[in-house]
């Protein structure tokens, strides 16, 4: 599997949708939203509890999202 | 996770795609949504006046909040006559969020009837707003809407999947784009300058204010004071959230951030415009004030149009604020990304986490609905800019203007409301006293240098407004 393969924006661990981000910081919602372009496609790494970017990001944790799941967990 | 590792790994990240869907984003971001249909409601409204049928965006457009009703009967003959506006007014909101939302991922069996609720509450509020005594006993729309959202959301146990429909941010956005057809680009080009310059003298001094004291007064963890800082600086809990990206920082220190950013903000919509009032203040004075003070778009709308309604004045209090705010503080995320990322990377431990700084940030976390700001405004320019003023006054104002700023105020209101149905207190992160102290002496210093800024060194400009 290539580097770009291995990015966190494939792994299991990322909370990557927008609903789901929503979901993961109660409150996230109130001022702001996960649906925004600054956000770009920052999404939590629910093993190493980070913030990360998603595309531009990995680490030697990786484990592949199943394939219907698309990028991360959602 | 072993640190040399993790930063091998990331740089082996040259000529990575960009962080976001790429042109994807067009249709996946709200930004470009609120673009795509302020700029078409825009056109449509110039449209339908060349056509001769401006009737038909005034209609959809109703709104009771000018009526000065004294009575019931009035009100209540005012939507037995038009029952029928509002019903297609509804079904016309329904399709255009409906649809717009359930492209973004939003289930459309949650947003329909959440969406129900928001418009019947949003109707009470203009009914409310139109009271002829409503002023009297300071019952202006965005207090009464927010106060109403937060009894309803703490009182009674609203569920989760209702947020669907209350989406504080894209209603905002799509606000400040219609408000762009209505903001002349002259006064952004000139005032724009000065809004930039107070903005930096903020964003700089705040942050570093909340970074210094939380590591080195407090001694909290630098990440957590980073996503404080950039909060408290620019643009509250979006801000907050690309500096966590940027620093790798915990859940944790972006619950700490939304708690504050959400308490602060709230108390700031009440105070800002009394102690305005108080004070005496211009409309634009208090609108840069409000602008340099307050945290999210969303929350200073409400503060500034509260404003605005008091004095009689809320085109010049929203200017103000648009202008210090939305043009000035809100370009700052991208900087502020690039910088943190920068100072987690090549100042910090590497050990601690961190990316290398890429300046493509700027352009990738860049607010994007700004842009349709900017193309409301240039587009609006162009087109009023050919009809003398008495024809302006005569023709275009009341077929093409009112009926925007109409649909601007429902904007607002579902957007006001919605902050307050989404704020269930019992959700927010109980916040350490250390964070608490560094966040709210920071933003002391925002309100304190914000005011020499709007009122004394910038009093006359914001003044003219």
């Amino acid at each position: 599997m290539s580097y770009a393969q291995k990015r966190c924006g494939a792994c299991r661990f990322l909370i990557g949708t927008p609903a789901a981000l929503e979901r993961a910081v109660p409150g996230y919602n109130i001022l702001s939203s996960a649906y925004g372009s600054v956000r770009a496609d920052t999404g939590l790494c629910d093993r190493h509890d980070r913030f990360v970017t998603a595309a531009t990001e990995a680490c030697p944790d990786f484990s592949a999202a199943a394939p219907e799941s698309g990028s991360g967990r959602g | 996770m072993s640190s040399t590792t993790q930063d091998a790994w990331n740089e082996g990240g040259a000529g990575a795609k960009p962080p976001s869907g790429g042109w994807s984003d067009v249709y996946l971001k709200e930004d470009w949504w609120a673009i795509w249909l302020g700029i078409g409601l825009m056109v449509l409204a110039i449209l339908l006046f060349e056509g001769g049928a401006s009737g038909i965006a005034k209609a959809i457009a109703i709104n009771p909040g000018g009526l000065k009703w004294t009575t019931f009967d009035q009100l209540g003959a005012h939507f037995a006559a038009n029952g029928n506006l509002y019903l297609y007014q509804f079904l016309f909101w329904l399709v255009l969020f409906g649809v717009t939302t359930r492209i973004m991922g939003v289930p459309l069996a949650q947003f329909i009837p959440s969406f129900l609720i928001l418009y019947v509450l949003s109707v009470i509020m203009f009914a409310i707003a139109g009271w002829a005594n409503a002023a009297k006993f300071n019952m202006e729309a965005p207090l009464v809407a927010l106060i109403l959202g937060l009894v309803i959301a703490n009182v009674f146990p609203l569920p989760k999947w209702m947020d669907s429909a209350f989406r504080v941010e894209y209603y905002i956005k799509l606000s400040i784009v219609l408000l762009g057809a209505t903001f002349p680009i002259t006064l952004v080009l000139t005032a724009g300058p000065v809004a930039i310059a107070q903005a930096t003298v903020i964003s700089l001094i705040t942050c570093l204010v909340i970074y210094f004291l939380g590591t080195r007064a407090f001694g909290l963890d630098r990440r957590l004071c980073a996503v404080l800082g950039v909060g408290g600086a620019v643009c509250g809990v979006s801000a907050s959230m690309a500096i966590a990206a940027s620093v790798n920082a915990k859940r944790e220190h972006l619950y700490t951030s939304v708690t504050l950013v959400v308490v602060w903000a709230l108390v700031m919509i009440i105070v800002l415009p009394f102690v305005s009032r108080s004070m005496g203040l211009p409309a634009g004075v208090a609108g840069a004030w409000i602008g340099t003070s307050e945290f999210a778009d969303a929350a200073g709308f409400a503060a500034a149009t509260t404003y605005g309604h008091m004095v009689g004045n809320e085109d010049a209090a929203i200017k103000g604020f648009t202008l210090m705010k939305v043009i000035g503080r809100d370009l700052w995320i991208g900087i502020w990304s690039i910088v943190w990322a920068g100072i987690a990377t090549i100042v910090w431990e590497k050990k601690e986490g961190g990316k290398k700084p890429d300046a493509r940030e700027i352009w990738w976390r860049f607010p994007k609905f700004v842009i349709g700001f900017f193309v409301a405004s240039m587009l609006m320019t162009a087109f009023t800019g050919s009809f003398p003023t008495a024809e302006f006054n005569k023709d275009v104002r009341p077929n093409v203007m009112l009926p925007l700023v109409s649909l601007r105020t429902w904007g607002f209101i579902f957007c006001f409301l919605s902050i307050g149905l989404t704020t269930r207190f019992r959700e927010l992160h109980a916040v350490g006293w250390k964070s608490f102290w560094a966040f709210t002496i920071g933003v002391g210093v925002n309100v304190v240098l914000g005011y020499i800024l709007s009122v004394v060194v910038f009093g006359g400009y914001w003044g003219a407004l």
